[in-house]
């Protein structure tokens, strides 16, 4: 029984088929690389797994639950987490912050709780406050813990976007273009972290990504959209002597 | 059914007074993305310039009271094009690039400006506007009057829209003012002036608000300091109706809050009048929130 | 440590408002009028932040629910026949101010919903509508006096009233906005659907934000009308919500502190200028418009957090 598997999944915009007839499957523990050129269709197919879009037809089940119709925010409790493909930071929160909004399913006191200032929050709180430092730690992000997250250099920036998904503790990570604007050393470390991600928190991961050095670097399986459709699924090596994945970046074979 | 007719002719030519507003609201809306608020107080002064010059151009002029009519809009319209630049270089412009909630308390308070200024210099208390436009009635029969300055407003603002619609649509000038609503940064990549498109498009909407300054003074003649932030807020409503950004939509919109009011007022009672249009435009937003004719912008993730 | 602050805060000024309120007889009755306003304006000032400053939600229609807020603790006084000074007079005007609250409350309810669809300029004009429209029930309801004003309400609200409130509203305040409770109000304001991916319900907070801001809007409006003894629709003009949106960005928004100075400020500038009464409100419109244009970033920095005070602020989107 896959975590996650989408069942024929369409989504239309009007007359444009974004993704056609989707049947993809990611096992507990699983890295799976989503690629394919540039509209494809990746990133829909994120938006419709997280809920920002619900699909035309078809069903997404997560550990046996249906997510059609779920909102982003429950989708997220459920256990789905994700990056985006153009950083979106709280623009007015520090890293902390950031870490703590991620964190705010794990508090059980509500709205009169937290203006009154009642001693069931403090306790929570103070494990909040604890689980911040654990997390900040752990990615070395302790020093920049009050800058505000917006101001950090570009590769901290995704690593922020990064570690706030992760604060959620999700089973499954959807990773937007992680490696996009980075430079070959910051590409490096952000692979050393995705395995030590998956070291930690156990969680299975997908992955959209041009750079194929990453991809290929990592990913135990990967599948190809081109034009909204799956063209090839299989092991980076599978993929890369596709005739179909050959013709959808390169064109016409000659 | 007379009395029906009656409320008809009434709407359409208040309708087509909002519309003239509308059509500023929209076309600034369009190009720089705020809501200029102080847009009805330059409708006011359209009305007070036409108060104080009136007397003086038709004694220029003479006996013929359209010639001077048509001299008395024009020069509010020029005088009103003048203010609306003014305001947009002193006000708006050094904030172009900051948060639109800054550019929108600043159009509060040019408009505040402009009222308690209107207050100070022509006085707080009511006048009355002379008449410039015919005003006798052309049909007069039982529980129907059908007014000159009726059948004037709704001709003019006919005219001044058709004008508008060639200005926008079929003029290098206006092909330029809707390459910049699309996007400033292409249009100034293609050589457009976008200072001078601005300026174009208060000068545009300015003189429409003078317009129907002249106008709607002509129809309710007790005019104030006060008085533009009504039907500025109508227009305004009846942009948002009609699709804010749509030249068509605020037509359109200004004619149903025309229309609507002067049903209400007619048939149930004026207190409501003012509720009445915000309701409409409540339920509209809630059912398409991008008016009438407006395209929905998602946002893309 | 820190988190015994706010209680510390909440006790000091409410010993600050006693001995105020020991010596107010010999303060003249015209700064006392104006002392009063400036809290009440506090209070209004304060509540908008939460809707526009913390959960970024444009609203225009403040008067509304301070108008709904005015109305029913008016009419729940008026209906008592409270004397001022009597024993009885505390608890049932505290009554009818909490009645207030939750009426204004409801309307904010109302008006959140629709905000739950729209954006920016639409939800400005919209909450204006919302408020237009209290304003003109309450003008067509005869058992409120309609446009004559609601007349003979008993003077109840004081010095004691007013900041014994600012205090309370402005303690809840802070402790919501530090909670990681809170955060999830500026995470919805600074990016809705990032928020949502962390799971928060953004929809929940957004009509919270105007719940809460209602209610304290609506006791402020219980305040006012005890303390002017007569209200009447035109008092809760869409022009007031102008004031107190004014207040809020002046003192930018989100920011607690910068809020309430910038409330008392701007009730101080017109009265200040009233020597030269004809010409008062034309200067406050040029003073606005000219702190708008000289104006970098917020008036006092981020929010009540002193290493951002020099900041900017990138809320206002």
């Amino acid at each position: 029984m896959p975590l996650l598997s989408l069942n024929n999944c369409t989504i239309q915009f009007g007359g444009l088929v974004a993704v056609s007839e989707l049947i993809l499957d990611v096992n507990a523990n699983d890295l799976i690389g989503l690629i394919g050129p540039n509209g494809a269709g990746k990133t829909t197919v994120f938006n419709m797994i997280t809920g920002v879009y619900q699909p035309t037809s078809g069903e997404i089940f997560f550990d046996k639950r249906n997510l059609v119709g779920k909102k982003p925010h429950q989708i997220s409790h459920i256990g789905i987490a994700r990056t985006f493909q153009n950083i979106r930071l709280f623009p007015s929160l520090t890293v902390y912050e950031t870490v703590q909004v991620a964190l705010k399913k794990n508090i059980s006191y509500g709205f009169f709780h937290a203006i009154t200032q009642f001693d069931a929050m403090h306790r929570q709180e103070n494990r909040i406050k604890e689980t911040i430092f654990e997390i900040l730690d752990f990615f070395g992000l302790t020093r920049f813990k009050d800058e505000m997250a917006t101001s950090l250099p570009y590769g901290f920036q995704r690593r922020v976007e990064i570690v706030r998904a992760l604060a959620t503790k999700p089973r499954l990570l959807l990773l937007d273009e992680p490696a996009a604007g980075m430079n070959p050393s910051e590409k490096k470390e952000l692979m050393a972290l995705i395995s030590q991600v998956r070291e930690h928190y156990k969680c299975a991961i997908l992955l959209i990504e041009h750079d194929m050095k990453v991809v290929m670097g990592i990913c135990e399986r990967i599948a190809v959209l081109d034009y909204g459709i799956k063209i090839a699924e299989g092991s980076p090596h599978e993929v890369q002597c596709n005739p179909h994945v050959i013709e959808a970046y390169l064109g016409e074979q000659v | 059914m007379n009395q029906l007719l009656q409320q008809i002719i009434n709407g359409i030519s208040l309708g087509s007074i909002y519309a003239l507003i509308a059509l500023g609201y929209t076309m600034i809306y369009g190009i720089l993305r705020f809501i200029n608020f102080a847009h009805g107080d330059v409708f006011m002064i359209g009305a007070f310039v036409g108060f104080y010059s009136a007397p003086h151009i038709s004694k220029l002029v003479g006996g013929s009271i359209i010639f001077s009519g048509i001299l008395v809009m024009l020069l509010a319209m020029l005088i009103c094009s003048l203010l609306g630049v003014t305001i947009e270089k002193f006000a708006y412009k050094p904030l172009r690039s900051r948060p639109k909630l800054t550019v929108l308390i600043t159009a509060i308070g040019v408009s505040l400006f402009l009222e308690y200024g209107g207050q100070l210099i022509f006085g707080p208390d009511p006048k009355l506007f002379p008449t410039i436009v015919p005003s006798m009635a052309v049909v007069d029969t039982q529980n129907l009057v059908i007014g000159s300055n009726s059948i004037v407003a709704i001709v003019t603002a006919a005219i001044l829209m058709l004008i508008l619609r060639f200005i926008v649509f079929n003029t290098k000038m206006g092909a330029a003012m809707r390459a910049v609503s699309y996007n400033h940064q292409a249009a100034a990549l293609m050589g457009i002036n976008i200072n001078s498109i601005i300026s174009f498009t208060f000068v545009l909407g300015s003189s429409l608000a003078a317009a129907a300054a002249i106008l709607y003074s002509s129809v309710y003649p007790s005019i104030n300091p006060l008085m533009g932030i009504f039907p500025g807020l109508k227009a305004f409503i009846a942009a948002v109706l009609g699709g804010i950004g749509n030249i068509y939509g605020a037509a359109l919109g200004g004619l149903i809050i025309g229309l609507t009011e002067t049903f209400v007022t007619g048939y149930l009672s004026p207190t409501y009048r003012d509720a009445i249009s915000f309701g409409i435009l409540i339920l509209i937003l809630l059912f398409k929130p991008s008016g009438i004719m407006g395209k929905f912008e998602a946002e893309k993730v | 440590m820190k988190c015994h602050l706010p209680k510390l805060y909440l006790l000091l000024s409410l010993i600050l408002c006693g001995i105020i309120l020991i010596f107010e007889k010999n303060i003249s009755p015209y700064y006392y009028q104006v002392i009063v306003y400036i809290g009440i304006n506090i209070i209004l000032a304060s509540s908008l932040n939460i809707i526009n400053g913390f959960a970024g939600q444009f609203s225009l229609g403040h008067a509304g629910f301070m108008a709904a807020g005015a109305y029913t603790s008016a009419v729940i006084t008026s209906s008592m026949h409270i004397s001022p000074g009597s024993l009885a007079s505390y608890p049932a005007f505290l009554f009818s101010l909490i009645c207030a609250g939750i009426i204004a409350s409801l309307f904010g309810l109302m008006v959140g919903i629709p905000s739950l669809r729209l954006k920016g300029d639409y939800l400005a004009i919209t909450t204006l509508g919302f408020g237009e429209i209290i304003r003109v029930i309450i003008q067509n309801l005869d058992f409120l006096g309609a446009a004559r004003g609601f007349t003979g309400i008993a003077k109840l609200s004081d010095f004691f009233w007013v900041f014994g409130i600012i205090s309370i509203l402005i303690f809840l305040v802070y402790n919501l906005i530090n909670s990681t409770y809170g955060k999830g109000f500026l995470a919805v304001r600074d990016d809705e659907i990032a928020a949502s991916a962390v799971g928060i319900d953004v929809t929940r907070y957004k009509v919270i934000a105007f719940v809460f801001g209602a209610f304290f809007a609506g006791i402020a409006g219980g305040l006012y009308a005890h303390f002017v003894t007569y209200i009447n629709p035109s008092q809760f003009g869409f022009l007031r919500s102008f004031e107190i949106v004014v207040m809020v960005v002046v003192g930018g928004m989100g920011n607690i502190i910068g809020v309430i100075i910038s409330a008392a400020i701007l009730t101080i500038l017109p009265e200040a200028l009233r020597s030269i009464a004809q010409y008062r409100m034309v200067i406050y419109a040029l003073l606005l418009v000219i702190i708008m244009l000289l104006r970098e970033g917020e008036f006092l920095g981020g929010r009540f957090n002193i290493k951002r005070l020099w900041k900017k602020s990138p809320a206002e989107t």
